[in-house]
């Protein structure tokens, strides 16, 4: 088949734009198919899920942007909807009243304006009902805003009480804890205390014993001394008496 | 869509309303879900629901036109895209995964390029890199120009157009030597 011939950058683009490419006619007829058959379509009921959900999406509160990437920094990514959303309604509505201000005093009917406000209002202001719709939003979502700062506040508030109630409850049983443990201390303090009395009897009534015995055996002893030396004089005396005799003769 | 009227679309959307939500999603959904399932996407659906999440989230500050839109929406879903690989890579496999021919992440392209159906032309698509096939489905089905995708895939414009090149060099050859019928 030589009916595919090489493609420049030029006829690329041509083909891909669906711009008139004489000689590049089978490459079009490839580029219609691939788009064709490419396109899937979608199940009527996930798409009407992904409709609600987008145009839900769109209208809800605020959302933090994400960290960027370093692949993608562009600049519609970087700025929040937040941002996006007052930029769009109160620019609106604050060019939109004074639009119409303005015109009711006559100055915008005079071209007093300056060009830049001029083409904003042109660009953007759409009339006064759809600055109302705009308006209503705006107090519709400023009254979901403080009602959800409110259940927030209250859900910190309940929380901290919790955390004091928590804490209080610790403390109790601590406390019970505490006093029991103080109560076996003590217990164990008596009976140790109880035991060191009886032993300390115990020892002083076996001290006594020994004290008793001792004054028994001393008492023997001294006894048996006293006789011991009443012997010895008796035998001197008698000795004395034989030497007397002895010389008198 | 006419520039005003495409316009006034988006402001209706940026305000909630579904019916400007249901058009812009008329218009990009069908592209959208064909480039997730083309690339592998394993619940494409879901992943389109959450692009278009993601739309709506920022939708407030977005500025320009149509074509620029377009190309927004497809940049999002190539990077929720992204996304949704590492989460599955973190995942172990499930029974049904190899029931269903899906291993960890290895035939997972040809899974999707089979649940397309019969379409030739995007089965050849799915003989290409990786590389090559997010290029040419980006240009062909998000209509992003080379700096565009340059700037989505982290890549430099030329290397990007060589993807480009390369591609559609290897379309011709399967073409021209295996005569897919067109």
């Amino acid at each position: 088949m030589k009916d595919f011939e090489p493609l420049s950058d030029k006829n690329v683009e041509a083909l891909l734009a669906d711009r008139e490419t004489p000689g590049l006619e089978a490459w079009a007829g490839v580029i219609k198919r691939i788009r064709q058959e490419a396109t899937a379509s979608v199940d009527p009921e996930t798409a009407g899920t992904h409709v609600l959900r987008a145009a839900q999406t769109a209208v809800s509160l605020p959302v933090p942007s994400p960290v960027p990437s370093r692949r993608s920094p562009a600049t519609w990514r970087r700025r929040t909807v937040f941002a996006g959303l007052f930029s769009t309604l109160i620019g609106k509505i604050v060019i939109g009243t004074a639009a119409v201000a303005a015109a009711t005093a006559g100055v915008g009917a005079s071209n007093i304006l300056p060009d830049s406000v001029d083409n904003f209002i042109e660009r953007n202001f759409v009339g006064e009902d759809e600055l109302d719709q705009v308006e209503t939003q705006i107090r519709e979502r400023a009254r979901i805003r403080i009602e959800l700062e409110s259940d927030e506040a209250q859900t910190q508030t309940q929380n901290q009480q919790g955390q004091d109630l928590e804490g209080q409850q610790n403390q109790n049983q601590q406390g019970p804890d505490l006093e029991g443990q103080q109560n076996q201390n003590q217990q164990g303090q008596d009976l140790e205390g109880q035991q060191n009395q009886n032993q300390q009897g115990q020892d002083l009534e076996g001290q006594q014993n020994q004290t008793q015995m001792q004054t028994q055996s001393d008492e023997q002893s001294q006894t048996q001394t006293q006789t011991h030396s009443g012997d010895t004089n008796q035998n001197r005396i008698q000795q004395g008496d034989q030497a007397q005799l002895h010389q008198g003769s | 869509m006419e520039p005003a009227e495409f316009r006034a679309t988006v402001e209706a959307a940026q305000a909630g309303a579904e019916w400007a939500w249901s058009r812009l999603y008329r218009d990009l959904a069908g592209p959208v879900l064909g480039y997730l399932k083309s690339r592998g996407a394993v619940e494409a659906e879901d992943l389109l629901g959450e692009v278009f999440v993601q739309v709506a989230r920022n939708i407030g500050s977005f500025r320009g036109d149509a074509r620029s839109f377009r190309s927004w929406v497809f940049t999002i879903a190539y990077h929720r895209l992204i996304d949704e690989r590492r989460y599955r890579s973190r995942r172990p496999v499930e029974p049904n995964d190899i029931d269903r021919g899906g291993g960890p992440g290895g035939d997972v392209e040809q899974e999707a390029l089979q649940n397309l159906g019969t379409e030739s032309t995007v089965k050849l698509l799915g003989r290409l890199t990786p590389g090559q096939q997010t290029v040419l489905l980006l240009r062909l089905l998000g209509d992003l120009t080379i700096d565009e995708i340059a700037h989505t895939m982290g890549k430099r414009p030329g290397a990007v157009k060589a993807l480009q090149r390369r591609g559609l060099e290897r379309l011709r050859e399967i073409i021209e030597t295996e005569g897919v019928p067109l």
